[in-house]
């Protein structure tokens, strides 16, 4: 798979072995919950909307697994519907459907821009240019390409809008960052080495990243928006969906976890305890910085301009 | 999903949103998670929608114009919604406060009506000895309601020595006047002087009607007297809501109609007493006692209460409360119920009301004393009676049995 491709485009090659075994009357009963007459949207199209939105998303279920009838039944009505067919009928190009997406999301989407970029001038920049790639002014292989096609109503189409927003305000940032002089982009890059580089250092950096590696995906997320992105407590919890208190606990059960872990696989690697005490009480800065390159080395490389397109 | 790692792709739009927005299955959640531990971008892109969506709530709950239609259309009522509980009580109690109010009005009054004497004794001021004999010449089976029995009897079994002898000892047991009026027309100096003796008094039929005809004029008299002044009384009865009329006089259309309004809670009318005008210096406030004892003697077939009556001569009309009409000519002997030949409810029975100027007012009443007591004159004109219905509508008769509308 080219690394530039999404993971929905990677959803579209799969093949939808078991749509055919949708029901009729679920179609039907979905076609009317939509309210996808109201746009023109035909059953047979409609279906076939269907179909691909389970087809990307496996039907919520592992890759390859088999679906039945009543497994795709409940991930379809599990799709924000409405909000699916009238952005395929604006993508269509249908100019009722347009009338009501400005009408509905036009002032939110630049809201949200607004917020995401903390300036009204970015904002409107950030809002004109994606509003502009919508309605279809934007063209590949010379053929006018819609991003709403992208959407496949797994949340609210007002949320995609936004971390479509969030996603080309975080890549400009991130690319013009990449682009400054270095010697204005970080002075603090230049570091003074430390002042005991300690023989034990890369056996502490394995040991940490063995001791990272081996936690759950959850926890590794919480000590990456805590500890790197600086998120408080409350906005991490916000994401998890779970209380702040939850979070506080998990983030203090997961720093001793690893504390453990590390010093046991110091010791593993031929330290004696003692040793391993002492490399534990090293200059913190040193293994921030060590956990930073562990966490973030490879994202300036593989960065990809792929978000809605 | 197949973005693991840094090193693959970035999940897509749909993607991070629907892990921001928590529609993801526990497997695809824990997938994306295992992307957003290793990658700062996408944990700032969800941080970032996230800020995004806090901003538009916060903007949504500032700005009610953002607010959906129907939304809006509802929120005036739930505004309103606590206040409408003490709205709801404050009306309830004005309703309690009224119908007690209307209550407790309908109760005195019907308690002033089933007590008219007691009141009307209370209301009267004190009558002078000299006005004593009047009221059983003027009205001998209305004088004395103590004694309507033996009135009546006097009244059946034709007039007699013996009864005429018995009407002179009742005059003769009222106290003695003490002073004559200065200024007593003749007629009035007439009818108060001292009762014939028993032997000269008529005997038979004639001596009956003779009897009946002064007694009649000395009440027409008396109305006229007091009619001059008892012109408030109308507008009283309007406001008093509870007419017990007694419209009568001695015959002859010169005779102004009279209505007296018989009301407990009613205050006292303004009267105008003429002084040296005989009888009639009564006053309205006598005449009142006049037709409340009237009514209260008259026994009607139907055995109501009469509540409104009006005579001329020995025609009496009287309204029982079921607002049936009798007719009585006899002076009240014997009644006889009327056709109801009127729509709705009778309520009050009179003469009709004719407007006179006070100065044609007294040879009038002369003329109707002379008529009445056929002393030559003009003859008098047949009386006009009226009906009101409970709906102010007024129906008109001469001969009190056959009525016509107004």
């Amino acid at each position: 798979m080219a690394p530039t491709e999404s993971v929905a485009s990677v959803r579209d090659a799969e093949p939808a072995a078991a749509a055919s075994a949708m029901s009729r009357a679920v179609v039907d009963e979905l076609w009317r919950a939509s309210d996808a007459a109201t746009w023109g949207l035909e059953q047979d199209e409609f279906e076939q909307i269907l179909q691909e939105a389970g087809t990307a998303w496996h039907y919520g279920l592992a890759e390859g697994a088999k679906t039945t009838a009543h497994e795709q039944a409940a991930f379809f009505r599990g799709l924000c519907l409405a909000d699916l067919v009238l952005a395929r009928a604006c993508a269509r190009g249908d100019e009722r459907a347009w009338e009501h997406f400005v009408a509905v999301y036009r002032q939110p989407l630049l809201r949200a821009a607004i917020a995401i970029t903390s300036s009204e001038t970015l904002g409107h920049d950030l809002a004109d240019q994606l509003y502009a790639e919508i309605y279809g002014l934007k063209e590949r292989d010379g053929e006018r390409r819609c991003p709403l096609l992208s959407y496949r109503g797994r949340g609210s189409l007002l949320g995609w809008l936004r971390t479509t927003l969030a996603q080309r305000h975080v890549d400009h940032h991130r690319r013009t960052r990449r682009e400054e002089p270095i010697e204005e982009f970080d002075a603090s890059a230049v570091e003074p080495a430390p002042e005991t580089p300690a023989r034990e250092l890369p056996q502490l950096e394995q040991a940490v990243e063995k001791a990272l590696a081996e936690q759950e995906p959850e926890e590794r997320f919480l000590l990456a928006s805590y500890y790197l992105d600086g998120r408080t407590l409350k906005q991490v919890a916000e994401v998890l969906g779970v209380h702040e208190a939850t979070v506080s606990r998990k983030l203090q059960r997961t720093v001793k976890t690893i504390r453990k872990r590390v010093m046991s696989n110091l010791q593993r690697s031929g330290m004696g305890r003692r040793a391993a005490e002492e490399a534990m009480g090293t200059d913190p800065r040193d293994l921030d910085v060590n956990l930073k390159k562990l966490l973030q080395e490879s994202q300036e490389e593989t960065f990809q301009e792929q978000a809605a397109t | 999903m197949k973005a693991t790692t840094q090193h693959e792709t970035h999940p897509d739009a749909e993607n991070l949103n629907a892990f921001a927005e928590q529609v993801l299955s526990e497997r695809e959640r824990s997938e994306m998670l295992r992307h957003l531990a290793v990658c700062g971008r996408c944990r700032q892109v969800i941080g970032l929608t996230r800020e995004a969506a806090e901003a538009e709530a916060a903007a949504e709950v500032t700005s009610p114009a953002v607010r959906p239609v129907a939304q809006a259309r509802r929120g005036w009522w739930k505004e309103w919604r606590l206040a409408l509980a003490p709205v709801a009580a404050l009306a309830a109690t004005a309703l309690v406060a009224i119908y007690v109010h209307q209550h407790n009005a309908e109760r005195s009054a019907q308690m002033a009506q089933t007590t008219p004497r007691a009141v009307m004794q209370r209301d009267e001021p004190p009558v002078s000895p000299a006005m004593q004999p009047e009221l059983p010449a003027a009205a001998p089976r209305l004088a004395s309601p103590a004694a309507p029995a033996a009135e009546k009897k006097e009244l059946k079994t034709e007039s007699s020595s013996s009864e005429a002898r018995q009407q002179s000892s009742e005059m003769a047991m009222l106290p003695e006047k003490p002073s004559e009026p200065a200024a007593l027309d003749t007629s009035a100096a007439q009818l108060q002087a001292a009762p014939p003796p028993p032997a000269e008094a008529p005997a038979g039929r004639e001596a009956l009607k003779t009897k009946q005809q002064e007694d009649n004029t000395q009440i027409e008299l008396q109305k006229q007297q007091s009619g001059a002044g008892a012109e408030p009384r109308r507008s009283f009865a309007a406001k008093a809501n509870m007419p017990v009329s007694m419209a009568g006089a001695g015959g002859g259309a010169s005779a102004s109609s009279e209505q007296v309004e018989v009301t407990a809670a009613a205050p006292e009318p303004k009267m105008r007493t003429l002084h040296g005008a005989g009888f009639g210096s009564l006053g309205g406030l006598q005449a009142n006692a006049v037709a409340t004892r009237a009514i209260e003697t008259i026994h009607l077939p139907s055995g109501k209460r009469a509540v409104s009556l009006a005579f001329a001569g020995p025609r009496m009309l009287a309204i029982d409360k079921a607002g049936a009409l009798y007719l009585s000519e006899d002076s009240g002997n014997t009644w006889e119920r009327v056709a109801q030949q009127w729509s709705g409810r009778a309520l009050v029975v009179r003469r009709e009301a004719q407007e006179k100027t006070g100065a044609d007012k007294a040879p009038e009443a002369e003329g109707n004393l002379r008529a009445a007591r056929g002393a030559g004159g003009a003859p008098a004109e047949a009386p006009i009676f009226e009906i009101v219905n409970d709906k102010g509508q007024i129906w008109k008769s001469t001969d009190g049995k056959t009525w016509t509308a107004e």
